[in-house]
């Protein structure tokens, strides 16, 4: 199964003292990180501890406030945008749903890093359409417009798009977070299917620790921008860790089934600053 | 293995969601949409030559466009009035729904059009400005004179380009931010323009005119103004079709498709704003055409810009020709008691009809789509 693996021998991400932010507010310093091709990294926080930003940041949503991010060893925001999404595809948190866009004329779009403007300009129709779409089980749906789909049909909607797009990285931001529980391990299934079947590089942000635990080789967990911890998940998802990052006891046991770590957590600490914040 | 089944329905769908038409399927499907609409609008046109205060047979207008008309004035008529008075209004009527269709995609609103982000009021302003001082010049006062157009289109140009530069913050524009601007900017316009009304009494009929839209002693003086306009904007109608058709998809998705987004934004911001501006500096501030041509196009074939484009531009072409043919055809000295005929001999200008129209038959489609 490693005959799809790249054959780059640069990180698929390097960065390289990056601080991230949003104009003069600055969310997270001297981040450096190296994600290796072929691996499925999860990055974790409770909310506001820049683990979007962080994303947006691999993905050249936002551009870095100080240093570089490097995609394969060549500076993301350097490249031509449209040769960088011929490597990486992103699946954003929000999106726009035009109404009565069918599937097909959504996933079609997946094709213009490829073929360009106006290759755009007449119908498209090829294998890696074809191919998106069926690992996404949307055949019966392709010519349904994306707003008349249920929410599991419809986050798999926009994966065909980043999927007809063939990229060996894929960045994804809280995939899962409105989907049902049977829709989300659906998701992740598949995701993780595509990294062990073809090697694409995953990287995405989630929220629920026990799926980034089964479904990740690799935890990040960040808190107030910085990374706290960062290993497997079994030495990542810790008690301790629940404690100081998250603000919750917590027990963690093995799963009965998987044998990943899993979290159980009990009950929520405040320290008295947050108290006094979220009371004020 | 993709595993095609066309046998249509997953068994696991929500109930009522198979209702869901399935229009924009095939190419077959939206093409025949697209050629009906071309046939209806050359009928529309052809029943436009045919039809006013003298009626033609099909034969007699035949006659007169080869040039063999039997009696001068069919010619006159024909030639001189009627055709390039259709062709203005069909041309105009799709500029300003195609403008009209790639501002909602762009903007991602489905309120958009060109008079929500002040290009139809900058127009109007330019237009009126130039009538207003070229009033003082003799044998300026009908708004035959290329002045008009011109002042019209840089109000335009300049109204459109004021909004894209007010949004502008660090890294860009973004849709609401541009609606917000152009609303403001819509309404500071029509402001000025209202005092210059106010001001310049004594010609307030051939202004609001202007204001309201009107086909009225339109010639082959204007079209000649319009079709270099449409011819040069059309390479970049083009490129904007598939632009615009992933920014609909949302910032984050444009640029995971590798588009530089802002880019791709101004271009086909731009190209709405001469498209409009074009279409108002020679016909006026017609309402709610930039607005419902390009919903009643997209329950035809959808909202992918390759098909909602031309389709667009073919319902605003046979919305504003056929407006103008009733326009015309009230305006008939047959009605009883219904005399709004002008001092200029012009009659009701096709913009009170489309307003009058286009209102309740905006909230209908509202109320239908909303169901």
């Amino acid at each position: 199964m490693t005959e799809h693996e790249p054959m780059m021998s640069d990180p698929a991400f390097t960065t390289d003292h990056v601080s991230t932010g949003y104009g003069s507010h600055v969310v997270s310093r001297r981040l450096s990180l190296t994600i290796e091709h072929g691996t499925r990294t999860a990055l974790v926080g409770p909310n506001g501890s820049g683990k979007s930003t962080t994303l947006k940041t691999l993905a050249r949503l936002i551009a870095p406030l100080r240093g570089a991010v490097y995609l394969s060893g060549q500076d993301i925001n350097r490249l031509p945008t449209r040769q960088v999404a011929r490597q990486m595809a992103i699946l954003p948190q929000v999106h726009e749903v035009p109404a009565e866009l069918t599937v097909m004329e959504l996933v079609e779009q997946g094709r213009f890093p490829h073929v360009g403007a106006l290759g755009m300009l007449r119908r498209r129709d090829d294998e890696a359409i074809q191919d998106a779409i069926g690992m996404t089980r949307l055949a019966d749906f392709v010519h349904r417009p994306i707003d008349t789909l249920s929410g599991g049909e419809r986050q798999r909607a926009w994966m065909a798009l980043a999927l007809s797009q063939q990229t060996d990285i894929l960045l994804l931001d809280e995939p899962t977070t409105f989907l049902d529980v049977g829709h989300q391990l659906d998701l992740l299934e598949l995701i993780s299917g595509l990294n062990r079947d073809r090697g694409v590089t995953i990287v995405m942000v989630l929220h629920d620790l026990n799926h980034a635990a089964r479904f990740s080789d690799r935890m990040i967990a960040m808190s107030a921008g910085d990374v706290v911890a960062d290993g497997p998940p079994a030495e990542v998802l810790t008690p301790r860790l629940l404690r100081d990052c998250f603000g919750v006891e917590a027990s963690v046991v093995p799963d009965p089934v998987t044998g990943s770590p899993m979290c159980i957590p009990h009950s929520p600490i405040f320290s008295e600053d947050e108290e006094n914040a979220a009371n004020g | 293995m993709t595993g095609a089944s066309p046998n249509g329905q997953h068994p696991g769908t929500v109930s009522g969601a198979g209702a869901v038409s399935d229009r924009t399927a095939t190419g077959v499907g939206s093409r025949r949409i697209l050629v009906t609409l071309g046939a209806l609008l050359l009928g529309v046109m052809f029943a436009y030559v045919m039809l006013g205060p003298v009626i033609f047979g099909p034969e007699q207008v035949w006659k007169a466009l080869i040039d063999q008309a039997d009696e001068v004035f069919h010619r006159i008529s024909v030639w001189e009035v009627r055709v390039p008075r259709v062709l203005i209004a069909a041309l105009a009527g799709a500029m300003l729904a195609s403008s009209g269709a790639f501002l909602q995609s762009v903007l991602r609103n489905p309120l958009a059009a060109p008079a929500t982000v002040g290009v139809t009021q900058g127009a109007v302003l330019g237009a009126v400005l130039a009538l207003a001082i070229s009033f003082g010049t003799e044998g300026a006062l009908d708004d035959l004179n290329a002045f008009v157009p011109m002042a019209a289109i840089l109000g335009g140009l300049l109204a459109g380009g004021l909004v894209y530069v007010l949004s502008y913050r660090r890294a860009g524009t973004d849709p609401v931010r541009l609606i917000l601007t152009g609303v403001i900017v819509a309404a500071a316009v029509s402001s000025v323009t209202s005092f210059i009304v106010l001001v310049s009494g004594s010609h307030i009929d051939s202004i609001v005119r202007w204001l309201v839209g009107s086909l009225g002693n339109r010639t082959w003086e204007h079209l000649v103004f319009l079709v270099p306009v449409a011819v040069l904007i059309l390479p970049l109608v083009v490129m904007a079709v598939p632009l615009a058709n992933a920014l609909q998809l949302g910032d984050a998705s444009s640029v995971s498709l590798g588009l530089r987004t802002e880019e791709a934004r101004a271009i086909t911001l731009m190209t709405a704003v001469v498209l409009a501006a074009g279409s108002v500096s020679v016909v006026g501030g017609i309402a709610f055409l930039g607005l419902i041509a390009p919903h009643l196009a997209r329950t035809l074939v959808g909202s992918d810009l390759r098909r909602l484009l031309p389709c667009s531009a073919l319902v605003g072409a046979i919305i504003l020709v056929s407006a103008d043919l009733l326009a015309r055809v009230f305006s008939l000295d047959w009605i009883p008691f219904w005399e709004i005929q002008t001092e200029s001999g012009s009659r009701v200008p096709v913009g009170a009809f489309t307003a009058l129209v286009g209102a309740p038959f905006f909230l209908y489609l509202m109320r239908e789509r909303m169901r």
